[in-house]
């Protein structure tokens, strides 16, 4: 009898314990959710209140839309990208920092520094340096570096923006990777010093192998990172030239706001919740084998 | 051990170089913040003929510089504050 009380008890003390945060977990995420799932089955266009339930329309659209396509394309290969630059350039500064360097403290410093700059910020910046700075370098300087449209070709535009995604954020995975050496246990290195293994090879059979945890982390940083470009695409370049730099929360902001077709943009909006719960279930998996 | 300081100083010296490619545009947009915005377009890369503040003031008068930056704060504030209610509630209770 006062177990089943003390039960109440407990369950009513969970209650006031979630309550309020589940409020406004509620209001501000479930409730938009189901209402983006309602829109992407009608014609809804962002201003009339008038909509028209048209099925699954929407959900063929997107399937032939070859914009759709192209912003997948953009954001897988951005993501690919810096899954692999970020990684081996973070870690390579994070090991060159290690070493017992007078100014070392400094250097790091700089190189985090870009990272408390706000995305748009960078944007513009870069805008302004890959447009119509480096125009002018080269009358200066002859070189050909700076006659490449770094930010009007089709093909470039990319290599541009993940350029400037490393710039800002290789600071931050430096740190990472740099409290992850630090935090390696010493004895297996002592242990390799001892049997005389040196340099390239402790780096490539001793630290990498042990730093696996903390570039798991790092990977899944550098999706996140990648794909959380929106502002400093939208600052850089707009999705321009044409499509070329079209990210697809880009394109979801341009079809929602721009072309005002709500309803479609709610679809591909559900699709890219899709894409982005099996990743996070991937990760989830993938990160609870390697800690059990 | 003289190698290995040797080799240290090589890897300073590259380091420093990466350093101040990385932090030149930072530099360029401090210096640019200087001029006028006709040398600006005109010779981005020069020096300010004179280091003048008309930028500074312009964005402080028309860009409502405060304003924008009071909101920000507001925003730092509110959000604080919410969260700290909220953990102070959960807080509360757990004790009681």
């Amino acid at each position: 009898m006062k177990s089943k009380k003390k039960r109440v008890r407990e369950i009513t003390d969970y209650i006031k314990f979630v309550f309020p945060m589940l409020i406004l977990y509620f209001l501000f995420f479930i409730l938009p959710l189901f209402q983006t799932i309602g829109y992407s089955f009608t014609d809804y266009n962002g201003i009339n209140p008038k909509k028209e339930f048209t099925g699954l329309t929407n959900y063929f659209d997107v399937f032939q839309d070859k914009w759709f396509y192209n912003s997948m394309a953009f954001t897988g290969k951005s993501v690919l990208l810096m899954i692999l630059l970020a990684n081996v350039l973070g870690f390579l500064l994070a090991l060159a920092l290690n070493t017992k360097i007078r100014s070392r403290n400094i250097l790091r410093a700089i190189v985090f520094c870009p990272f408390v700059f706000n995305n748009v910020t960078v944007g513009f910046i870069w805008q302004f340096l890959l447009g119509r700075f480096m125009t002018d370098l080269y009358p200066l300087t002859g070189w050909k570096v700076f006659n490449i449209g770094w930010l009007s070709d089709n093909s470039l535009v990319l290599y541009s923006v993940v350029f400037v995604k490393l710039w800002q954020s290789i600071g931050y995975f430096m740190v990472i990777y740099l409290a992850g050496l630090q935090l390696l246990p010493q004895d297996p290195l002592e242990a390799a010093l001892i049997d005389g293994c040196t340099g390239i090879k402790m780096i490539r059979y001793i630290t990498i192998p042990l730093m696996k945890p903390t570039a798991f982390v790092c990977i899944f940083l550098a999706i996140t990172e990648s794909l959380n470009m929106f502002p400093l695409i939208m600052s850089l370049t707009n999705g321009g030239p044409g499509h070329a730099s079209e990210n697809i929360s880009l394109y979801i902001y341009n079809e929602a706001f721009k072309s005002h077709r709500m309803g479609y943009a709610s679809a591909l909006a559900v699709i890219l919740t899709i894409i982005m719960t099996i990743i996070a279930g991937l990760q989830m998996k993938l990160t609870r084998e390697d800690a059990g | 051990m003289k190698k290995e300081r040797k080799v240290n100083m090589i890897l300073a010296i590259v380091l420093w170089l990466i350093c101040i490619a990385m932090f030149l545009p930072m530099v360029f947009v401090i210096i640019n913040s200087f001029k006028t915005f006709g040398q600006v377009v005109m010779e981005p890369l020069a020096l300010p003929e004179e280091w003048n503040l008309d930028n500074f003031k312009e964005v402080m008068k028309t860009g409502n510089y405060l304003k924008v930056f009071g909101n920000t704060i507001y925003f730092a504030v509110v959000s604080g504050v919410i969260v700290i209610a909220l953990g102070l509630w959960q807080d509360i209770s757990w004790t009681e």
